[in-house]
């Protein structure tokens, strides 16, 4: 599964920053993560642990940052082992640019999962990698600038109906596009 | 097809004929399988409960290729319930390989050790109190892979070396097996061919979906040293013995127990995984422990995925478009591992020139091993796919020679008074009458009519398409199809026996033992049924038991549509001495000499003298309790007792270099399929307007019960052809594993009526003439669906090549035409 999304957060790149800068706002923007531990500049470690519909999943993400250009830009690669439920594994270029008063955040993610997780989500991958990347940014904003935003172009693709039934997937990009916030504001930080 | 040198074909062991007056044989009983089966009082896997019992699940690989590096099963030890985790290096210390046809084998294991080889496959055993602990305590597992190159594609597969090589031991290839089969003179008839077409095919990867998946409930007396398993299998008296090696104990430590299979189609032929993971549980355990698998389970690792192949055909016509040879190149993805060998292929080899005089036939056959679940057996065990093959291929040969497809098949027939025929790969087509099916079939139709209405569909723009199969269905296997084309066989066993016992009990009331067990179709009531004709017994008072294998005789178990064939040799057999036992008993009672006695409606009497006569009952209690009343001879030892065991009634074996691979399917069905469908070129969507199904299955025992057969093969055709397919991704990670993406069609994707007719051309060597009848659904339904869906779109030229016909698929053919075109 491939995917080229933007974002716009409304709030200054400084704002922003300072959010990504703060471990809390990440914690609750990333959904199930429980831990990161960061083992170097560009190595970390994070728990994902997510219970969704009748399966769990606990993921132990190994995370590594490449090509890091802070703040504007970065690459990170991570792969997760999801045990029973199977495997997430990936990348992720994260560019940040000012725009107007917010700031627009390009990713382009790329993840492969294994097991249950590609068994029972992979019909839905498309639309819901886009649905459930778009909710951590969404989150992310909202956090950051107390409501809602608006974006002034891109509407994020929410189709509940699909997100429903396709945890799975959730959890893979979910964790992916985690770990490139974390590991990014780790080392905006740093 | 002369006769091949040397051949003597084989006397027939007949004792019944087909041109009897039968009360029972040919008559729509009811199902005596039916009533407990609907009340909820069946016994199935999950019904079976032992006190202290345990329950297992599986952490299965994630990944498709991959060495083990580390297990880590500690948290999940401490969980509270747990009773013992095993790896594949705890369970190889106490149990082997699992039973493999192929040789040399493709090892397996029932759990990986330090490799796994494609998505599903069990990597540790969780036992606990509890289904959910055990469940629980998979996730608590830490296991560290090693990830290797994945071989996803069967061309790929061919040329893959080093670390993509799936069972290094074997050499560094991924090619399991590659053979060229030439029957007859092949080079010569194409080189004289005055045509000859082309074609490539694509069979897709599907299976059978028995709505209860594989199970087992296995305990270990540790007194006795002997294990005890019951198991949803089916060739249990057969093979089951094998498992005795793979969990280290003498055949007589092993006693295997039939349950009801909720379903089966093949893919329950012979299981071995789960019946030695619940064993080899049991066993470290010292208690019984149930091992289901989920649906995930069943669908990733159930290793009975079907044929999953590419062809290049080449069929070489004369200037008199009679079809002359038959030339295939086929790449066959066997998955992981390669238990039944090329066995697959044998059986297609049965009846791979289809109803038609084909001299000559070469077969390439290159097996190869990707990182899939293995084949296994579905309904049709490859000899589907060549029906496909054949039948495509006549139609490519109409189309592109613009000839009528009726008219082109009735010209190659082979004749009726041509059989019994020898195919140029050795095997012998008993019995048949093609001209007479198709008939009946174009007749059931109203072809003609159908004709008019599709040409005048077309002038409203409506693509409406006549779809013609005339089918093969090869029943009662021999043995040699298992091992006959490997290069070396390893195994080489040549008996597929069937028993039955059939004990009168005091009462004259009849209790019949089945040696294989229920997985669906109705061994009960075809006992049922044959026993009443044979006894003339009211079937009110038959019932009937299931042995398991300490009292096994020796029988082989349904599969290759050969059960009602096989039990109805063993029953006749049984009868007769019964039969005579109750003249001879009922002679001495009347005073009557024996061969003045016989059998009639349930009473044994005088010939010509109606009013001397005693019942079966009377009899029977004679039998039993009157010892002293009769002659102090064996004859008249106590009871009423018969078992028997009839052998295969026409095999013979392979020639040594299988330029003849013997006579190993003979017993020949045939059936003609004739969906009407509409195909809407805006959507791909294709409903179906009527289907047509003639059987030719020789005597038929119970046509309701035949036509059931021919309905649910039918719609799993459907599924074939227009829905169903494993698909992995170039990880080869399974993206079907549910049913939300496994597309099996329900109600409204089966042709509403299925209208079925029989023609009854009985067999010369079987028991009454009956020939199997459990596979033609499926096997003709998918050949037929494509033919008509071609013959739908014929003014667009779409080619029906491949399988299944989604669709998205067919607005893409159709898309490519009317770009072609534009």
């Amino acid at each position: 599964m491939e995917m080229t999304e933007k974002v716009y957060i409304a709030a200054s790149p400084e704002v922003v920053y300072d959010g990504l800068n703060n471990p809390e706002i990440l914690k609750q923007a990333v959904p199930g993560c429980e831990e990161f531990i960061k083992n170097s500049d560009t190595d970390m470690t994070m728990k994902i642990k997510s219970k969704v519909g009748p399966i769990k999943a606990n993921f132990n993400f190994k995370v590594t940052l490449s090509e890091l250009i802070p703040p504007s830009s970065y690459k990170i690669y991570g792969e997760g082992q999801g045990g029973a439920a199977g495997f997430a594994k990936g990348g992720a270029t994260v560019k940040l640019e000012p725009e107007g008063n917010g700031t627009m955040m390009y990713y382009t993610v790329s993840v492969d999962v294994g097991g249950k997780l590609a068994q029972l989500g992979s019909r839905l991958i498309d639309g819901t990698a886009k649905k459930m990347a778009g909710q951590f940014f969404s989150n992310f904003g909202e956090i950051i600038c107390g409501t809602p935003e608006s974006a002034p172009e891109e509407v994020l693709p929410l189709e509940m109906e699909k997100a429903r039934t396709s945890w799975t997937i959730w959890v893979g990009v979910a964790a992916i596009a985690g770990a490139a916030v974390v590991a990014f504001m780790m080392m905006s930080r740093a | 097809m002369t006769k091949p040198k040397n051949r003597r074909t084989p006397a027939s062991r007949q004792r019944e004929g087909a041109n009897q007056a039968f009360k029972w044989i040919g008559k729509s009983m009811k199902r005596v399988e039916d009533p407990k089966l609907l009340v909820g009082e069946g016994r199935y896997i999950d019904d079976i409960s032992m006190p202290n019992m345990l329950h297992a699940a599986v952490l299965r690989s994630p990944y498709a290729h991959a060495l083990i590096k580390s297990i880590d099963t500690d948290e999940a030890c401490a969980l509270e319930g747990v009773v013992a985790i095993m790896t594949g290096e705890d369970v190889a210390k106490s149990t082997g390989v699992l039973p493999t046809f192929s040789n040399p084998p493709v090892e397996q294991r029932c759990v990986a050790v330090d490799r796994v080889r494609h998505v599903g496959e069990p990597v540790v055993l969780v036992v606990a109190e509890s289904r959910y602990i055990a469940e629980d305590a998979l996730e608590l597992i830490h296991v560290e892979y090693e990830e290797l190159p994945v071989i996803n594609d069967l061309v790929e597969a061919v040329h893959a070396t080093g670390d993509a090589v799936l069972h290094p031991d074997r050499g560094n290839t991924n090619v399991a097996m590659h053979r060229c089969f030439t029957f007859g003179p092949v080079e010569e008839d194409f080189n004289n061919a005055d045509v000859i077409i082309k074609r490539n095919l694509r069979w897709p990867r599907s299976g059978a979906q028995p709505m209860e998946t594989c199970g087992a409930v296995a305990s270990y007396d540790r007194g006795m040293e002997k294990f005890t398993i019951h198991v949803n299998s089916s060739m249990y008296n057969y093979v089951g013995w094998l498992l005795a090696e793979t969990l280290g104990v003498p055949v007589n430590k092993l006693n295997i127990v039939p349950v009801l299979a909720g379903g089966s189609f093949g893919s329950k032929i012979f299981l071995h995984k789960v019946p030695v993971i619940a064993a080899t549980l049991a066993r470290e355990c010292g208690r019984p422990v149930k091992y289901i698998e989920d649906r995930i389970d069943n669908i990733t690792a159930c290793d009975a995925h079907g044929p999953d192949r590419i062809y290049e055909c080449e069929l070489a016509l004369d200037e008199n478009r009679k079809m002359i040879s038959l030339r295939c190149e086929v790449i066959d993805d066997y998955g992981a591992y390669f238990q039944f060998g090329l066995g697959t292929h044998a059986n297609a080899l049965s009846q791979i020139t289809g109803p038609y005089r084909i001299g000559s036939v070469e077969l390439d056959v290159t097996a190869v091993l990707t990182n899939k679940c293995q084949q296994g057996a579905y309904r049709g065990f490859g000899a589907e796919v060549s029906n496909y093959v054949m039948e495509r291929m006549v139609d490519a040969a109409c189309s592109e020679l613009n000839m009528d497809p009726v008219e082109f098949r009735l010209a190659n027939y082979i004749q009726p008074d041509e059989f019994p025929y020898y195919i140029p790969t050795g095997n012998l087509y008993d019995s048949g009458n093609y001209p007479a099916v198709l008939s009946k079939a174009m007749e059931l139709l109203d072809y003609k009519g159908w004709r008019r209405k599709q040409e005048e569909a077309r002038r409203e723009g409506r693509y409406i398409g006549i779809g013609l199969a005339a089918c093969q269905e090869r029943s009662v296997f021999s043995a040699t199809e298992f091992w006959m084309l490997n290069k070396d066989p390893g195994f080489t066993l040549t008996s597929s026996p069937e028993s039955v016992t059939v004990k009168l009990d005091q009462a004259g009331n009849a209790v019949i033992t089945l040696y294989s067990p229920f997985w669906g179709n109705s061994p009960e009531t075809m006992a049922t049924m044959i026993l009443a004709e044979q006894l003339t017994l009211d079937p009110k008072n038959i019932s009937v038991i299931y042995s398991d294998t300490d009292q096994g005789l020796p029988s082989t178990g349904p599969g290759g549509s050969r059960y009602t064939v096989m039990i109805a040799g063993a029953l006749v057999s049984a009868s007769a001495i019964l039969k005579i036992k109750l003249l001879k008993i009922a002679a001495h009672i009347l005073e009557a000499s024996p061969d003045d006695m016989e059998l009639r409606d349930g009473k044994v009497g005088v010939k010509g003298a109606p009013q001397r006569e005693k019942t079966i009952a009377e009899v029977a209690m004679q039998a039993y309790l009157f010892r002293l009343s009769l002659p102090d001879e064996p004859d008249f030892d106590s009871g009423l007792v018969a078992s028997s065991t009839y052998d295969h009634p026409l095999a013979t074996l392979p020639s040594e270099d299988r330029s003849d691979l013997g006579i190993f399917y003979p017993i020949m069905g045939h059936m003609c399929h004739m969906p009407v469908v509409e195909v809407d070129i805006e959507t791909g969507q294709v409903k179906f307007l009527d289907y047509v199904a003639v059987h030719d299955c020789g005597t038929v025992v119970n046509p309701m019960t035949l036509d059931g057969h021919i309905r649910g093969g039918t719609a799993q055709g459907v599924g074939t052809a227009l829905y169903e397919e494993y698909q992995y991704d170039n990880q080869s990670q399974i993206l079907t594993a549910s049913y939300a993406d496994y597309l099996i069609p329900t109600a409204n994707e089966v042709p509403p009526e299925i209208r079925i007719g029989h023609v009854e051309t009985p067999s010369p060597f079987t028991e009454f003439g009956i020939k199997g009848g459990g596979e033609g659904g499926r096997m003709a339904a998918a050949p037929a669906i494509a033919s008509a869906i071609e013959d739908a779109l014929r003014p667009l030229g779409v080619k029906a090549d491949f399988l299944p016909l989604t669709p998205a698929r067919l607005r893409g053919l159709i898309r490519e035409s009317q770009h072609s075109k534009e």
